[in-house]
């Protein structure tokens, strides 16, 4: 028989204190877990504006929920990140902007806006990493997002895009694999400061 | 973390920066929300009085029908037996029909007798008279 310990977690307390209308606690819930999700929108769809309107949509979901909410099932910000991912991928899919990853992962530059042109318009360094990452598939980009920026395990990108955690190494893996091939095919001279090293 | 991972993470933190997240504007949606779910619940306890009238109601008003019906289709009761015995059809004995035949009998022979009297009245005039 296994037991699991018992770990506390801020965020479920405020989530519960806020379900009974404890409005200290529902401020400190928001204030910690809305700058992670807005920035997660904000990576994965480049727009504010659509950004802020998924970060709502999953605080209310939150809100609907916390009544119900069984600790034990899963982390309150897993929950949202998952929640928050499947909004941003509807909001793609919509607007025709979700780019799915083949398993042949051939790799074709996705973006009209990642030319040379366009890259040296703008700031070097910080456009070639965004428009290098605006080129990947929607999963291997967001593969990137929780694991780079948000420093998430890969155990817990899983649970997110519910998926293994081999699934996640491989959507990594062929994300940098694309990365490189991207600054590869643009000699930008960016390479020597990426990943240099073969792909896993 | 592999020295590759390393690389990329450094590499990525070329990425731009985040537009400032509107906190604020986050918290009072979830304040807002919080206020009209807590304004429906106040109204849910009126609704639920309303309801728990309206069922009592219900329920008196069934149980006065069921008295009604029950009053008006029990066998011995008072009301059931006045009306049987209106709508019931009239039932005569035999005894009183016997009666009433001889005592007619009785009479058509006396009325009959005051008509025609004693006499044959086909004697006193000829049938085949022309």
């Amino acid at each position: 028989m296994s037991i699991t310990p018992l770990i506390f977690d801020p965020m479920l307390a405020h989530l519960k204190r806020a379900s009974i209308g404890d409005k200290k606690a529902a401020i400190a819930l928001v204030e910690a877990i809305s700058p992670k999700l807005f920035a997660v929108a904000y990576r994965l769809l480049r727009n504010s504006h659509e950004a802020e309107e998924v970060v709502q949509e999953t605080l209310l979901r939150l809100w609907r929920i916390a009544p119900n909410w069984r600790p034990g099932n899963a982390k309150i910000e897993t929950w949202a990140y998952r929640v928050i991912s499947n909004l941003c991928f509807d909001k793609l899919r919509l607007n025709g902007r979700f780019v799915s990853d083949s398993l042949d992962d051939s790799f074709e530059l996705k973006s009209d806006i990642a030319t040379p042109e366009a890259y040296f318009e703008r700031d070097e360094i910080r456009n070639a990493v965004e428009l290098a990452l605006e080129t990947l598939p929607t999963r291997q980009k967001l593969a990137i997002i929780y694991t780079y920026f948000e420093n998430l395990s890969a155990k817990e990108s899983a649970a997110i895009l519910d998926t293994s955690v081999e699934a996640i190494e491989s959507l990594l893996s062929r994300a940098k694999r694309n990365l490189r091939q991207y600054f590869e095919k643009q000699d930008i001279g960016l390479l020597d400061q990426l990943i240099v090293t073969e792909a896993v | 973390m592999t020295n590759e991972d390393a690389k990329l993470r450094e590499f990525l933190k070329g990425a731009g920066d985040l537009p400032p997240c509107p906190t604020g504007k986050f918290v009072n949606s979830f304040l807002a929300e919080m206020d009209n779910s807590q304004t429906q619940n106040k109204v849910k306890p009126n609704f639920s009085g309303f309801m728990r009238m309206a069922a009592a109601f219900a329920l008196v008003a069934i149980g006065i029908g069921a008295w009604y019906f029950n009053d008006n289709n029990a066998p011995n009761n008072a009301r059931s037996i006045a009306l049987a015995s209106i709508n019931a059809p009239e039932s005569v004995s035999e005894d009183l029909v016997s009666e009433t035949l001889i005592y007619g009998d009785k009479t058509e022979d006396a009325f009959a007798a005051s008509l025609v009297g004693s006499d044959d009245i086909s004697t006193l005039v000829s049938i085949s008279d022309p």
